[in-house]
């Protein structure tokens, strides 16, 4: 008997030891692949990028309300609409992802395309560490990503070394695209390295003027560089933009949303600008308030369409819906008979040439902005001219034509070549405005105004949810709050150099000041 | 996709009392009296804390109890002013303003729980009682809240809501609490007051009933902790069941059967609570729950 139990003891102390030494292969599912091509990390991460958070018409129709190119009717609107979130802070999910793109270059190893795939991790980093700096202040950047390395609480790097970091990785990802070597699952620009380093290029253009307030010599003279070296983007085919599938998982957000169309007007300021220099994408992106169409003016009349004032309380806003005096949002946004619908658009072709027209104007680089203006424009417009989800029948009979982009710039859009900078700046604002109408809430229409002050976004404080500062738009989202659990020591230390102690909305980061 | 998992050194531990008392308090040939008793008191409690891990909330400490139940308050105006201190500070507009950190509201767990139980026999016949119920602890009502915010809250016929109605676009509903006159205040990473200038007036700014209330009680059925005009104290009691039964006598059966017996049950038959009104609050934490149900049956029961 007592032998029996030291056999079974022994038994038992073999099977633990010799388990032990296997425990990783045990682990390891034989089901699922340890190993993957890059191309689908590249899809994965860019999907999970560029996406719209949540695709559904409520949300879409939400992410218009901040940047005032909407106006939400509903008596109880999203309180965004008043400058006040339900969640007012940033996050740092997309350095998550630098851990997943390491993956991507680590399996592009022996492919031809690894240049590319570098490239694109570049950009991601550069692509996150601008939103995020831009969105909170101070963030980890030159540590981000690094998990891996060890480093789980990264320092937060102080926001002017963030820009630098970002527009020297964007300077990085161009060389590696400048190789040109296309690759695949791409799921933006079709893999194409050439669109690629021109798009790393742009945003280089992107990020120095979002710095204008500080910009250094140096970087004003990088800027020209940028512009005269002249590889960047060259017309709408070349335009960063995530394109929406017949299919269910790549649905336009907006498709069948007319429950949340019905109460979605044009903003007051949308609309003004609009009918201020005779844009027929008003027709595009409205619809006629429906007293007007009542009172007898025709649809493919400017005067038949009247916006939201985005500042006006809801109960009355609630009324005057129901009175019919507000232009909703076009129908063809909402329909049910296609699932894809417009393009999200991250960067245009026409943003790249309003971005440099401002920097003409402010003596960064020469040339003649009136043509770059104009450029912009143009390409904007035939934009919408050829943009396949446009339903015709749905245009109020006043559909863009190449005769109409022609005679565009008479008036108040003739470029003010004898009026003031500061008139010729505001047009190009407000047409780099336009570009983000009913857009995933893009943010650059809303980091522009905090920059410029231009278009002015109205306030009432009354209606204001911005209750630390009923008489301002907040500046900034505060720090995810899991960073005091997970990065204390750097977050107290950001907060308290920044700001004195307190993670606040209304306090001002440093691009700002 | 690579993942990290870390195990915390924190640790919780729970401890409590139970206490059980059963017994017959009557027995004879004709009459038994059986009885039972319990009670129990339980809360989990921090006992070790990972130094880099745990969360950094002043409610997180050694000694502390872990079921805490967190949300938002409403802005409120500081101790040490006066009358004014713990009123509503109501916005530009007359709203309330919900704070944006969390802070404490008490704990889950009640304090304790208890149940009672008697069976009284005569002869063949059994006449059973059991009660049961829970003595504090909190819990939302996420039921009430709706019913707030979609205006069909009993109580939420008011003379301003008929006024609102009467002239569309106007505002009758002034509501209890002060205004910031001038001032601002900054919080840290908590939420504490770190500096503040701000001075305040009676709030005399009118808004709609429904805007009032919809602030009030908002909350959201995708999740989280709601108003705290929606944070309600678990305490009830319930009358769990009740029952008649019948045994029938072995010579009745006429060996068809070995035994049958015939019961009236009532479930669920009395429910008492403190604040829930419109749901039942047995389960703890009422999402969307259903109004208590009772039930009421007939039951023959044989063996063969």
């Amino acid at each position: 008997m007592k032998k029996i139990h030291y056999i079974l003891l022994a038994t038992i102390s073999f099977t633990i030891a010799s388990s032990c030494k296997k425990f990783d292969q045990l682990n390891t599912n034989p089901d699922v692949p340890t190993s993957v091509s890059p191309d689908l990390l590249a899809t994965t991460v860019l999907k999970s990028t560029y996406r719209f958070w949540n695709p559904n018409p409520t949300d879409w129709g939400t992410a218009q309300l901040w940047s005032k190119h909407c106006t939400n009717l509903q008596n109880n609107p999203n309180p965004y609409q008043y400058f006040s979130s339900y969640y007012p802070y940033g996050g740092f999910g997309g350095a998550q992802n630098i851990t997943i793109l390491n993956r991507m270059v680590d399996f592009a190893e022996g492919n031809p395309a690894k240049p590319s795939y570098e490239g694109l991790r570049l950009f991601l980093k550069a692509w996150y560490g601008f939103s995020a700096t831009l969105d909170m202040g101070d963030v980890p950047y030159s540590e981000a990503g690094k998990a891996e390395e060890g480093i789980t609480q990264p320092i937060y790097d102080k926001q002017a070394d963030v820009f630098v970091g970002v527009l020297n990785d964007l300077k990085a990802a161009e060389e590696k695209f400048a190789v040109g070597v296309n690759f695949t699952g791409d799921i933006m620009l079709g893999g194409n390295a050439a669109k690629w380093r021109r798009l790393c290029n742009a945003m280089q253009l992107r990020v120095l003027q979002t710095i204008s307030k500080k910009i250094t010599p140096a970087q004003k003279a990088r800027f020209a560089e940028i512009v005269a070296a002249g590889n960047l983007m060259t017309g709408n085919t070349d335009n960063f933009q995530l394109a929406y599938l017949d299919n269910t998982n790549a649905t336009y957000p907006f498709y069948n949303g007319e429950g949340m169309r019905v109460n979605l007007a044009m903003s007051k300021l949308m609309v003004d600008a609009l009918k201020n220099v005779n844009d027929r994408r008003l027709f595009y992106f409205g619809e006629p308030a429906a007293y007007k169409i009542s009172g007898g003016l025709l649809e493919n009349d400017f005067a038949a369409y009247e916006g939201a004032p985005s500042e006006l309380s809801p109960n009355l806003l609630d009324l005057n819906r129901a009175a019919g005096k507000y232009s909703l949002v076009n129908k063809r946004y909402a329909s049910s008979a296609s699932r894809i619908g417009d393009p999200y658009i991250y960067f245009t072709y026409a943003e790249q040439c309003f971005i440099i027209a401002e920097a003409i104007e402010e003596g960064w680089v020469a040339g003649n902005a009136q043509t770059y203006y104009e450029n912009g424009v143009k390409a904007m417009l035939d934009y919408y001219r050829t943009l396949p989800t446009v339903i015709q029948t749905n245009l109020h009979g006043m559909a863009i034509t190449q005769t109409y982009i022609d005679n565009y710039f008479t008036g108040e859009a003739a470029y003010k070549t004898s009026g003031t900078k500061t008139e010729r700046l505001q047009q190009v604002w407000m047409q780099r405005y336009f570009i983000d109408f009913f857009q995933g809430g893009v943010n650059i229409s809303f980091r522009n105004f905090q920059r410029t002050g231009y278009p002015v976004f109205p306030l009432d404080p009354a209606t204001s949810l911005n209750s630390g500062a009923p008489t301002q738009v907040p500046k900034r989202n505060m720090y995810p709050t899991d960073e005091l659990t997970k990065n204390p020591v750097n977050y107290q230390k950001a907060v308290d150099e920044q700001f004195g102690g307190a993670d606040d909305v209304n306090k001002t980061p440093w691009w700002l000041q | 996709m690579v993942a990290f998992t870390r195990n915390l050194d924190e640790e919780i531990t729970r401890r409590g009392w139970e206490l059980i008392l059963n017994g017959t308090a009557v027995k004879s040939k004709n009459w038994q009296l059986d009885l039972g008793l319990n009670w129990s008191t339980f809360a989990s409690y921090y006992t070790k804390l990972d130094p880099v891990y745990s969360a950094k909330k002043p409610w997180v400490k050694v000694g502390e109890r872990a079921d805490h139940f967190i949300s938002r308050d409403f802005q409120r105006v500081p101790a040490g002013k006066g009358d004014q201190s713990g009123s509503l500070i109501l916005n530009n507009s007359g709203r309330p303003i919900v704070h944006g950190y969390d802070v404490l509201f008490g704990y889950y767990d009640p304090k304790f729980i208890w149940g009672a139980n008697a069976n009284l026999r005569y002869k063949n016949v059994s006449f059973f009682l059991s009660f049961d119920g829970v003595n504090g602890g909190l819990a939302n009502t996420r039921t009430e809240s709706y019913m707030w915010q979609a205006g069909v809250h009993p109580n939420s016929l008011s003379p301003e809501r008929a006024l609102d109605v009467a002239t569309p676009g106007s505002n009758n509903y002034l509501g209890q609490g002060v205004k910031v006159v001038s001032g601002a205040a900054t919080y840290d990473a908590n939420g504490n007051i770190l500096t503040d200038t701000r001075v305040f007036a009676p709030n005399d700014i009118k808004t709609t009933y429904k805007q009032y209330m919809v602030d009030l009680h908002n909350s959201s059925a995708w999740g989280g902790n709601g108003s705290k005009a929606d944070t309600y104290s678990r305490t009830f009691f319930k009358l769990r069941e009740i029952s008649l039964s019948y045994n029938v006598p072995a010579k009745l059966l006429h060996k068809v059967a070995k035994a049958a017996s015939i019961s009236l049950i009532g479930q669920n038959v009395l429910l008492k609570a403190k604040q829930f009104k419109y749901s039942d609050p047995d389960g703890g934490n009422e999402d969307f729950a259903d109004p208590s149900t009772r039930y009421l049956g007939f039951k023959i029961n044989f063996t063969f």
